[in-house]
């Protein structure tokens, strides 16, 4: 709800327009409904006092009339001699009492002789009923008192039955020489009491005038009761509280407080001075104004002032509306367009609107503005658009130049790697060559050496020749040998196997012949082993002429092989002289060749330290310059981040 | 010195007496010999045949082999004036030919006083008694690769012995064949 109001300058201002009107008109009101209050509380106090006041004395003067007219009464001729006189006519009484009881101020006339002590005369009253309501009566005890004291007196509100209900006396000693022979009794009129207390004027709806007695009873009636027929008079009582008050306020106040209908009411009392009059009547006067009569014109006045209000608020929001309306509705449009604005968006275009004052020079001030903003944007978009396209060509240039560099460098260590190890290489070169033209040297003596033993390697393999000749005769005329040994055996063998058979004829002519050729078969059988026997040794001879054989054919070719060997060898003898005798020429050559090459080798080391010393200086110069195309690339690179920065930030900007 | 001289000699009689108990053929009082074999080899088997109907053994020197004869027949042999055929008895009974050594063949030479023929034997081994309890039964002669016809008994340790009686009575070993008859 807040955030509804606050969120709109228009509502604001329609709420502080309203505020503006309202906050005053209400506090005015709240003052003028306490005022109006008070004065009319005032008002009506004063009123409810006076008309108290007025009351008070209406009754007064009622009473005091009374007592005037009993106290007169009694010094008629005509009354004492009603009771001096006996046989006095009654009748002449009341013909003096004739202007009394003519005036119709009074309820009744009782005369009360003390010699009798009853009433003797009744005018406006049944006398029989008076005459029988008397003894033990209140009223017997009053008249008693008055004509003990001798003064005049009051009697409150006492059940009467001769008088059908209530009824009040005023009593006035009837003196005769000084002594008091009876009282004269006036009934009061109660009723004009009572006129006299509800007369309305002054009193509005709700208004009541009553008196009471200092016992709490109401002694006059009750306007409202007696509008509805109750009857209050000696029955209603009132609260202790205001009763209280009332006898304790000698002079008149007024208060708040509970009336007898139990409502809030504005009460004006006092207790009833009779100043007089001696009377023994303790009474107080109570007047009040139930307190929603008093508020009903206030009621009025608050709902009227409210209506104003509401209309009057009406018409101040409208106003404040037309009002907030010419200010909010251009500043609305201009707040769109500016929040197009912060968003990037620099193609708002904004209405110029026919207005002197500050909201018309702030919208052409912003298109101005607006104006501005765009072709300098554009341009600085330009800008950038160039800026990143230079900045993108010359990172690849520095780019190309950081390779190219780098390859530099790592060639040049290449390089420097190379040309130390050429310095090694030359060196170890120059060593070995010293070493060739010493070992070339120890070589040459060494091939003569050679030589001679050449020499004696090819006697003693001619001599092997020679010996391998006589070997390989020797065995083949021992192959031949064991040929015929072979021979020799295949016939021992064929024997053998002949005497097997005869003996196994044999064995079979001795088993013919039976028990005679036993002998025969025994000698059958021996021949027969010696023949196996033969035969096994010659399997073992056969075996190991094979084996003999085996072994001289593998001997001459052995011979064979060797002779070819020997011969191989002499050759190759020959050869190893040769090529000793050309090796040793060829070592001196190389000997002469060393030497030059390790003088060369002095120089080439020269060479390669100078070479070396300025490779080193260009390797500085390569370093140097990579690394500052490495800067470079950094810098290109962090231009062309700022470059792109540059970019995003313009393109946030949309011109057209 | 004389001691271990002694002591030499004691062995020597030793072993002596055991070579000689070894070398005496084995004389059992309980075996019961059933008759002497001719024992000769054709192929890795051995057979027997009684030496009572044995005439000779021979090794030849030439066969002769006879045109229009059946292949059992090799040929025949003059053995000392009298002609005697040569059986093979490899390709009599279809026996397979397992001899691998090429040497001089032996000629077992069989038969009584009517009849007579040879059989072609890889080697003569030589002659031996059979003992009864040898022979075992002829149940166990389907064990034999080809049980020839003429079987009569199979010894313990695997001797074929061949009946001279079936040899004598087949017929089939008689070539009596007409110019144009088929030979068997």
């Amino acid at each position: 709800m807040f955030r509804f109001i606050t969120g709109s300058i228009n509502r604001k201002l329609v709420l502080l327009v309203m505020a503006v009107t309202l906050v005053p008109l209400a506090m005015i009101t709240c003052l003028g409904i306490w005022m109006a209050q008070d004065a009319l509380e005032k008002q009506l106090a004063s009123g409810l006092d006076g008309l108290r006041i007025n009351k008070a004395k209406a009754v007064e003067d009622h009473l005091e009339q009374a007592l005037g007219d009993a106290e007169l009464a009694t010094s008629l001729k005509r009354v004492v001699e009603l009771l001096t006189e006996p046989n006095f006519d009654p009748a002449q009484t009341d013909m003096a009492l004739q202007p009394l009881s003519s005036k119709g101020e009074h309820a009744g006339i009782i005369i009360y002789s003390d010699a009798k002590n009853a009433p003797v005369y009744t005018s406006g009253i049944g006398k029989d009923e008076v005459i029988k309501a008397f003894p033990n009566s209140k009223l017997e005890e009053f008249c008693r008192k008055i004509v003990k004291t001798g003064k005049s007196k009051f009697l409150d509100y006492i059940e009467y039955p001769p008088a059908n209900g209530l009824a009040m006396f005023v009593g006035a000693p009837i003196v005769n020489n000084g002594k008091t022979i009876g009282v004269f009794l006036l009934l009061v009129n109660i009723s004009h009491l009572e006129s006299i207390m509800l007369d309305p004027t002054g009193l509005g709806k709700t208004g009541e005038s009553v008196i009471i007695g200092d016992d709490g009873f109401m002694r006059t009636s009750c306007r409202k009761r007696l509008n509805e027929g109750i009857p209050s008079i000696m029955k209603i009582k009132l609260s202790d509280k205001m009763r209280d008050n009332a006898f304790k306020a000698e002079t008149g106040q007024t208060g708040f407080m509970l009336n007898s209908h139990d409502a809030d009411a504005l009460v004006s009392y006092s207790k009833m001075d009779f100043k007089k009059i001696s009377s023994d009547l303790n009474w107080a006067i109570i007047a009040e104004v139930e307190t929603r009569e008093i508020e009903a014109p206030v009621y009025a006045i608050i709902k009227n002032i409210t209506l104003a209000s509401l209309t009057l608020g009406l018409i101040a929001c409208f106003i404040g509306y037309l009002v907030a309306r010419s200010v909010s509705k251009p500043l609305s449009s201009l707040t769109d367009k500016v929040v197009k604005l912060a968003n990037g968006d620099l193609t708002v275009e904004i209405e110029n609107i026919k207005r002197d004052d500050e909201i018309g020079t702030l919208i052409k001030s912003f298109n101005r503005m607006l104006f501005s903003l765009r072709e300098q944007t554009t341009k600085i978009q330009e800008g950038t658009t160039e800026l990143a396209t230079a900045i993108v060509e010359i990172s690849a240039a520095v780019s190309e130049l950081a390779a190219n560099s780098t390859e530099t460098a790592t060639a040049i260590t290449e390089i420097s790697t190379t040309m130390e190890e050429v310095k090694q290489t030359t060196h170890v070169a120059a060593d070995k060559a010293a070493h060739v033209s010493e070992a070339a040297n120890r070589v040459s003596s060494i091939s003569e050496n050679g030589n001679k033993a050449t020499h004696e390697a090819i006697n003693g393999m001619s001599l092997i020749k020679e010996e391998m000749t006589s070997l390989a005769e020797n065995i083949v005329k021992l192959s031949g040998q064991t040929q015929s040994i072979g021979e020799i055996i295949l016939t021992v063998n064929d024997l053998a196997e002949q005497s097997n058979l005869l003996a196994v004829n044999a064995a079979i002519e001795a088993a013919k012949a039976g028990e005679f050729g036993k002998g025969f078969a025994v000698v059958a059988q021996e021949i027969k082993s010696l023949a196996e026997q033969s035969k096994a040794s010659t399997r073992q001879v056969s075996g190991i002429l094979n084996e003999i054989q085996q072994a001289t054919s593998s001997a001459v070719m052995a011979t064979e092989r060797g002779s070819k060997a020997v011969e191989a060898g002499v050759h190759l003898s020959e050869s190893a002289g040769e090529a000793i005798n050309t090796l040793a020429e060829s070592i001196s050559e190389s000997a002469d060749a060393t030497s030059q090459i390790s003088a060369s080798g002095k120089q080439q080391i020269i060479g390669i330290d100078q070479l070396s010393i300025a490779l080193d200086s260009i390797r500085t110069a390569a370093d140097q310059s990579l690394k500052g195309v490495q800067q470079l690339e950094y810098a290109s690179v962090s231009m062309k981040e700022l470059a792109a920065k540059l970019k995003s930030l313009t393109e946030q900007f949309k011109t057209n | 010195m004389k001691k271990e001289y002694e002591q030499q000699e004691r062995k020597q009689e030793l072993l002596r007496a055991r070579a000689a108990a070894l070398s005496s053929a084995p004389v059992n009082q309980d075996r019961e010999a059933a008759f002497d074999v001719i024992v000769f080899r054709i192929c890795n088997e051995r057979y027997g045949i009684e030496s009572r109907f044995m005439k000779e053994v021979c090794a030849i020197n030439a066969l002769t082999m006879i045109p229009c004869t059946p292949a059992w027949l090799s040929g025949i042999i003059n053995l000392r004036g009298r002609i005697v055929a040569v059986l093979n008895l490899i390709k009599l009974f279809n026996l397979p030919d397992t001899e691998t050594e090429t040497r001089k063949p032996a000629v077992v030479v069989v038969g009584d006083h009517e009849f007579e023929c040879g059989i072609l034997a890889h080697e003569i081994a030589g002659h031996r008694t059979v003992f009864k309890d040898e022979i075992q039964e002829t149940a166990h002669r389907t064990a034999l690769e080809a049980p020839p016809k003429w079987l009569k008994n199979i010894t313990a340790d695997r001797l074929i012995i061949l009946d001279y009686a079936k040899i004598r009575s087949d017929k089939s070993i008689i070539v009596n064949a007409e110019p144009g008859e088929e030979l068997m």
